[in-house]
């Protein structure tokens, strides 16, 4: 099966949810590459344009964690 | 009191002695970080003493906290990172303090710093050295259900992140070798199959260890510590097994060491002794020359030690290794005058001749007659292969290691006869016993007892031997030699060819010019009366054994390097680690527990008899790798660290030190506090649970790591006995609290317990969890609602009994416990896991510490403290927070650790600044109008990025991104190196965008930022792509993808990068003074705290008279007359010169922020002040509840229980009651525990005890909630016989008014199953304590949140316990949550000291992160006022929005948090969050997706 290269964006709250990819990077706990964090102050930060947005840049999919 | 010494300068007379500025924190847990937190703030210099290698305490080992199940570390980590970077705050890990003098103001203390053998300076803390660790042990952070290596870091997020090694120091086999070889080192690698490292550790001690591998005398092995249990370390065959790997599968070639000294040296003799100097000195550098007198190299090792011992290649090995880096051998060159070769030009002149066998005579009659040879001469003539003939019948006469060679030799030069002739019997012989044996096996024949008496000779050559019987005894002979003495007429003959004598081998200098023979040595530095020439040899600095030969090399190439270098010839010794000493009794209980097994050792295999004896083979064969690795396997690693040193070569930076020592240091503090913290009782001691027996019990700390993402199973609950999923769990309660041996409730464990098990829930709906309790303590704010949630909504089942023994069974290991539940009836369940809440207990190693610097604890180790100063030890100055004080949960740890703070502040409040240092930066260059240039540093981080992806590539990628004008990779970005260096390219390229490809920005964004700053460029021109964390380490087995995705972070990082402006902070000038709402206990408190700090306080009564609630309490319950406390406080206040107080009074207005607040206070004529002030504390009390229940306000013999202890106070002895009721859990009770009726009911029942011993009391209750010591007086008052009777939520008891006037009180109880009804004379009500009227009022006024009970809401309930989420406004006692008056006065020093954290910065800095209006574009919806957490945003009406509209939102820099969620939310997009803009985050996302679109912009955000 040919390999779909997604892009999947991750917003996260640096107080939270980046620190706890952090640690997953410690504990060498693999996940897909196509996942690419970008840091938050707070999730209260993404609105819902900027997902929107980033979808239509091509982006196929956007998790937000916080 | 006057303060006005804190203000101004003492002017003219005698000096005043200033107090040092600086605060000693002992232990660097929640409490120890929040407590250096505020008083680093404040302006004091904080030492953080941590006994770990790193702080964070027990916090960082939990998995979530309780009440909101937030995740610990995410709480705890931000404040680890505050306090590492903290520039007032030195952390100094591994580090006891050891003494205290002087007195508060100025303590000098005394430090034990024990060495982490790893510089923190230094580290990077990538991990490399922990990576290639042999050594592993069980992991104490994750409670033993984990090993880690020697070379660890506490935990992943510890700070300092430096990693740190575990070494009890030397093992006792590297100290027993004379040449210190690090036996434990090579012997743990073999173990794992490192054998090429093992042989570079076997090199770094010993350049002979193919010989000494073969022929060592091993003292190790005599000092093994497995010898006292057992056969020791086979040590030796170890050895000989890597040097015969090695030659077998090939090893590194030995390439010459490059000249960096222009000196030579010449070493006369290539012994062991003289190679190994010389293997030193060139390695050093230094050429040197090697004179030997003999054809061959080798010195005793070639010609004294047969082949079939120690094979000629075997030497050979070890000499072509040496000879290979570089040093010049010079063979057939004796010499006799030393001085000539310094005449030549020899910048030294090192005499290395050793040892040698004397030919010496045998001293017997007819020794002249041909065939009789010396051994040393018979020796050297086989082993050079000159030839030597002995006959068919050879006589070795002499019992040393000399003598059975010489026999063996004999026998393999094809001796049809070889007789040994030993004058000893066996045990007394310098030979081993197995030698003796071996030869005998060969055919030797031995004459024991008997000693040779004179040689017989047939026409000049050898015919016969007289030998005699030996007798007990020793006689002295003419020549004053020692013999045995013989036994008359035991004569006999035996008929030889030839007649080998071996005597004792010595050292001697004879060889020299007789101008030589005076020649003093120096045996500390071998030097001599000749500048210049160096002695190993003679009869004072010779050696007996290889070993001690090489070690007498290492010591002469070190001084003679001395020497050279002009360095210190005496008193170099370095200070040495401790050897490391093992009970016998340690090693049998850890072979009896389990933890050792003992296994044979393990023997090489030997050449079959009949090639023995005909061939000069080997005769001890080498160990096979199996047999190497299992007897290496046996090392019981005694020193932990083994200093194999591969974390030495591995570690990048040059970090590590293996000869780091322990040291004492002394520091100048003004006041010491002590956060020690506890450890949870050792659940072995309980012994009917089993701990430590069945492996299905454990503890709630080792539940808790079970539970942790980041735990040993990364949060799988599973049986420690066969790694199962359990599906009953049972949490047992009350281990080590509340028993006969702990006469204190240790406060934690009913909520800890709640939430494990919740936490298990979460993670596996269906268990079955079981929690077996006394009473539920769930005491505290949230904690009861916590409680119920548990039980109702998690379907926890709570049982209350005491479970007195649990049974394992053997098969399954599931665990029986058996009990009697509440209706008396016997019960039997099964568990697959029982969880034991161990409670808290005060270490050894702290009781110690207290017993060293004076301070007072009671019998369990816990710390005394003072009446009116709750957190004041014994001995003034010092302070005590935390369970040390007793035991305590996160949230009051805390809130006492701020308080302490104050209270260690009020001391040294003069010498505020005076031991910081701010940092100074230059101006920052403006970079407006600039295009980006763009400056990229892509870190390998050693291995951990470079490893895993290629790093080159992501480099040369990013040359090719606009905006990039420099590009490079370095090996450690953050080394200290790399930081210099990223400031200089910045100045010298003339960057002005700077983007770190490394690890995480959460720890080391504020590192870059310094090197933008440094080179004075703006610190928020930086981005971060966090290549290690996100990428490397977590797609570890895909190098391209990983490739692939750091190039995309870092496209993504550059776009955000040309797009970021400089974001300047401004400065605001502060209001230093106070505002304190609230005269009870809690405000004056805070206002004391604040105006002995320094700072001006307006202290704000609404009532005539300052008091507050502890104007109505009278009954003490720990002996401090509340009265008195009052009494103290108000004298305090009033006559402080800082505190000015208004009674009567209100705050009618407050408006401004942190820092510049103004507020009316309005007094009850009507009168206005304005004051203008920088910080805000609410301190406005409670009330108690006077509701209707229970018919309160139908009878008045039916009391509130405030209204109780009134009446007990005033009542003369004759009107006490006889009978009473008390009733608790009344009213809004039921909705949130109180808190502290429990326990005022306890104290007041007690009293009523002492005042009436006759008084029959009834305490109706749900649970008895008396945490911590007030357990005490629970058990007192159930001694002075107050009677307890539990009621459940369904069974409430009734109050009535009997028709002939009495009170009727009925209730069930539960454990009796029966009614219970009582007539007493007065019934008392535990009537909760509730918010005041007002409540609501005051938090509108002040914009601040209350809870859902009208008390008001900290920040965090955990770590800001005492703030509130409005900048620059803090809370102190009951309108937080009721609360004891000792809790109050701690909690009113918190907020102080909070407040003061604000009031001591010199100005506000304000800006960075902040969200800013466009108000031309704002319609004034009010989205941002109702979403923002903080309640920042205002509407101005000065503002024109959009439209021209008046009125538009406006967000106080001062007091915006940046956490963007107005900007989010803003639907006109009038609000942009400074750092974050939509510009900013839009250009990463392109980036990732159209990089090619990237085109050169100017960056304007």
């Amino acid at each position: 099966m040919e390999e779909i290269a997604l892009q999947i964006l991750a917003y996260c709250c640096e107080h939270c949810a980046y620190a706890a990819a952090d640690l997953a990077g410690g504990l060498r706990m693999q996940y897909p590459p196509q996942l690419k964090i970008v840091q938050l102050p707070c999730s209260g930060k993404l609105d819902t344009l900027m997902a929107l947005r980033a979808m239509e840049e091509g982006v196929d999919g956007v998790m937000v964690a916080g | 009191m006057d303060h006005s010494q804190n203000l101004t300068p003492p002017k003219g007379g005698a000096q005043k002695i200033l107090p040092v500025g600086a605060v000693l924190v002992v232990g660097g847990g929640i409490a120890g970080m929040q407590a250096a937190l505020d008083l680093g703030d404040q302006g004091f210099k904080v030492y953080i003493v941590e006994e770990k290698s790193a702080i964070g305490g027990r916090m960082a080992q939990l998995d979530k906290t309780f009440p909101t199940n937030d995740c610990a570390m995410c709480n705890i980590s931000p404040k680890l990172v505050d306090t590492g970077r903290h520039p007032n705050i030195k952390i100094l890990t591994n580090t006891d303090l050891l003494d205290v003098q002087g007195s508060p103001g100025n303590f000098t203390v005394s430090l034990r710093r024990r060495p982490r053998y790893i510089n923190t300076d230094i580290c990077v803390g990538c991990g490399d050295c922990a990576e290639v660790c042999p050594i592993s042990l069980p992991d104490i952070f994750e409670m033993g259900l984990k090993e880690r290596k020697a070379a660890y870091r506490l935990y992943q997020q510890a700070v300092p992140a430096a990693y740190a090694i575990d070494k009890l120091g030397t093992a006792p086999c590297r100290h027993a070798c004379p040449a210190d070889q690090r036996a434990q080192g090579y012997i743990s690698l073999i173990a794992q199959g490192r054998y090429k490292e093992a042989f570079r550790v076997i090199k770094e001690d010993n350049p002979f260890p193919s010989v000494c591998g073969r022929t060592c005398h091993h003292p190790c092995e005599n000092k093994c510590t497995l010898g006292m249990v057992d056969h020791p370390v086979n040590i030796m065959a170890l050895k000989r097994f890597v040097m015969d790997y090695a030659l077998a599968y090939g090893r590194d070639r030995v390439e010459p060491v490059a000249r960096t000294r222009p000196e030579w040296i010449a070493v006369v003799g290539a012994g062991p002794a003289g190679l190994t100097a010389a293997h030193d000195l060139v390695k050093l550098g230094y050429g040197v020359t090697v004179y030997e007198a003999l054809p061959v190299p080798g010195g005793m090792m070639r010609v004294g030690i047969p082949a079939h011992r120690l094979p000629k290649g075997a030497l050979q090995q070890d000499i072509d290794d040496i000879l290979a880096l570089g040093v010049v051998l010079k063979t057939n060159s004796p010499v006799k005058n030393p001085q000539e070769l310094l005449n030549q030009g020899y910048n030294a002149v090192c005499l290395a001749t050793g040892i040698s066998m004397p030919e010496h005579s045998l001293d017997l009659e007819g020794e002249d007659a041909e065939g009789v040879i010396p051994a040393a001469t018979f020796l050297r003539k086989v082993n050079i292969g000159e030839p030597v003939s002995i006959g068919e019948r050879v006589a070795v006469i002499g019992g040393g290691i000399t003598a059975m060679d010489t026999a063996a030799v004999a026998r393999r030069l094809g001796a049809e006869k070889v007789y040994l002739v030993l004058d000893r019997p066996r045990g007394e012989l310098p030979a081993y016993q197995w030698e003796i044996a071996a030869v005998e096996a060969e055919g030797i024949d031995i004459y024991e007892r008997t000693s040779a008496t004179r040689i017989l000779s047939e026409n000049g050559s050898v015919a016969a031997i007289e030998l005699a019987k030996t007798g007990k005894g020793m006689v002295t002979g003419q020549d004053g030699r020692k013999r045995p003495r013989l036994e008359p007429g035991s004569e006999f003959i035996l008929e030889v060819d030839t007649v080998i004598g071996t005597v004792g081998q010595y050292s001697d200098l004879a060889y020299l010019d007789s101008h030589y023979e005076d020649l003093t040595v120096n045996t500390e530095n071998l030097t001599c009366d000749i500048p210049g020439l160096f002695v190993v040899g003679g009869r004072k600095t010779g050696a007996s054994y290889i070993i001690e030969a090489v070690s007498l090399g290492h010591k002469v190439a070190g001084s003679i390097d001395r020497y050279l270098s002009g360095s210190q010839m005496k008193g170099f010794e370095r200070a040495r680690p401790p050897v490391v000493k093992f009970d016998r009794q340690e090693i049998l209980d850890r072979i009896s527990s389990g933890e050792l097994t003992l296994r044979e050792r393990v023997e090489p295999g030997l050449l079959s008899m009949e090639e023995r004896v005909t061939s000069f083979r080997e005769v001890v064969l080498g160990l096979t790798e199996h047999q190497a690795r299992a007897e290496a396997r046996r090392c019981l690693q005694c020193g932990i660290c083994s200093e194999c040193l591969s974390c030495e070569y591995a570690c990048g930076v040059n970090a590590i030190d293996h000869n780091m020592v322990e040291r004492e240091e002394q520091l100048q503090v003004g006041s010491i506090l002590l956060a020690p913290g506890f450890k949870p009782y050792n659940a072995c001691l309980s012994e009917e649970y089993g701990f430590g027996r069945f492996p299905n019990v454990i503890t709630a700390l080792q539940f808790e790591r079970l539970l942790s993402a980041s735990g040993p199973t990364m949060g799988h609950i599973v049986r420690p006995s066969d790694g199962k999923e359990p599906q009953r769990i049972a949490f047992l309660q009350c281990v080590g609290s509340r028993d006969q041996t702990h006469d204190y409730c240790s406060s934690v464990c009913c909520m800890y317990a709640t939430k494990e098990a919740i936490m298990a829930k979460e993670h596996q709906p269906g268990l079955d969890i079981h929690v077996f309790m006394m009473d539920m303590r769930a005491f505290s704010k949230g904690y009861w609602n916590y409680y119920l949630r548990a039980r109702d909504q998690y379907g926890i089942q709570y049982t209350r009994c005491r479970a007195s023994m649990l049974h394992e069974d053997e098969k399954s290991f599931r665990l029986t416990l058996k009990y009697l539940d509440e209706a008396n009836t016997r019960r039997e369940e099964q568990f697959d896991l029982v969880v034991l809440s161990t409670g808290m207990e005060i270490p050894e190693s702290v009781r110690a510490l207290t017993r060293r610097i004076n301070v007072e604890t009671d019998q369990y180790g816990f710390c005394k403290t003072e009446a009116f100063n709750p957190l004041q030890t014994s001995r003034p100055g010092v302070y005590a927070v935390g369970p040390f004080r007793e035991p305590k949960d996160i949230p009051e740890s805390v809130i006492e650790a701020s308080g302490a703070a104050a209270a260690a502040s009020c001391i040294i409040a003069e010498s505020r600044h005076s031991l910081t240092t701010p940092v100074e930066y230059p101006l920052e260059r403006d970079v407006s109008g600039e295009e980006a240039r763009i400056g990229v540093f892509v870190c390998h981080c050693g291995s951990n990025i470079a490893g895993f992806l290629d790093v080159e590539e992501v480099t040369e990628h990013t040359r090719r991104l606009p905006g990039v004008v420099f590009a490079e990779s370095n090996l450690y970005s953050c080394s200290q190196d790399s930081t210099q260096h990223i400031s200089e390219v910045i100045s010298e390229i003339g960057l002005n965008r700077v983007v770190v490809a490394s690890c995480t920005p959460l720890t080391h964004q504020p590192l870059f930022q310094d090197c933008l700053r440094r080179a004075g460029l703006n610190p928020f021109l930086f981005d971060m792509a966090n290549i290690r964390n996100q990428c490397s380490w977590v797609h570890s087995h895909d190098r391209q993808a990983a490739t692939t995705k750091a190039k995309e972070l870092v496209q993504m990082s550059v776009a955000r990068a040309r797009r970021l402006t400089p974001r300047p902070l401004v400065t605001v000038p502060l209001e230093k003074s106070a505002l304190v709402v609230g005269g009870g206990p809690a405000g004056m408190s805070a206002a004391l705290s604040l105006a002995g700090s320094g700072f001006p306080v307006h202290l704000v009564e609404k009532k005539p008279e300052l008091g507050g609630n502890l104007n109505s309490v009278f009954v003490s319950i720990n002996g401090r007359d509340p009265q008195k406390i009052r009494e103290r406080l108000v004298g305090q206040v009033n006559s402080d010169d800082l505190i000015s107080v208004h009674l009567n009074s209100q705050v009618s207005e407050v408006s401004g922020f942190k820092g510049n607040f103004c507020s009316t206070i309005e007094n009850h004529n009507g009168d206005q002040t304005t004051i203008s002030h920088g910080v805000i504390i609410l301190a406005t009390g409670a009330q108690e509840y006077r509701g209707p229940d229970y018919n309160y306000g139908t009878d008045e013999r039916i009391l509130t229980m405030g209204e109780f202890e009134k009446y007990l106070a005033d009542s003369p002895a004759g009107r006490l009651p006889g009978s009473v009721v008390i009733i608790l859990c009344v009213g809004p009770a039921e909705r949130y525990c109180s808190r502290i009726c429990c326990t005022v009911a306890i104290k007041n029942a007690i009293r009523l005890k002492e005042l009436n011993p006759e008084a029959e009391i009834t305490i109706i209750y749900k649970d008895i909630r008396t945490y911590g010591f007030k357990e005490r007086l629970y058990t007192h008052a159930r001694q002075a016989g107050v009677i307890f009777v539990r009621y459940e939520d369904h069974t409430p008891p009734r109050v009535s008014t009997e028709e002939n006037g009495s009170l009727l009180v009925q209730t069930w109880d539960p454990v009796l199953a029966l009614p219970v009804v009582i007539n007493p004379d007065q019934v008392v009500l535990g009537m909760p304590v509730i918010p005041n009227a007002d409540a609501g009022e005051i938090a509108s006024l002040f914009k601040v949140p209350i809870d859902e009970d009208g008390f008001f809401k900290e920040a965090h309930v955990k770590l800001r316990p005492v703030d509130f989420t409005t900048e620059g406004v803090f809370m102190a006692g009951m309108a937080h949550y009721p609360k004891l008056l000792d809790e109050t006065i701690i909690q009113a020093q918190a907020a102080a000291s909070r407040a003061a954290s604000v009031l001591s910065q010199r100005d506000l800095k304000v800006g960075g992160r902040i969200a800013v209006v466009d108000e031309s574009l704002c319609t004034g919806c009010l989205t941002c006022l109702r979403i923002c957490p903080f309640q920042v945003p205002l509407i101005k009406s000065n503002l024109v929005g959009t439209g021209n509209i008046i009125g538009a939102a406006y967000i106080e820099p001062a007091t915006c948090q940046g956490c963007g969620t107005c900007a989010a939310e803003c639907p006109a997009q009038a609000i942009q969050l400074m750092h974050y803009t939509d510009y900013q985050m839009s250009a990463m996302v392109a980036a990732l997706i159209k990089p090619e679109l990237i085109e050169t912009v100017t960056g304007d955000g």
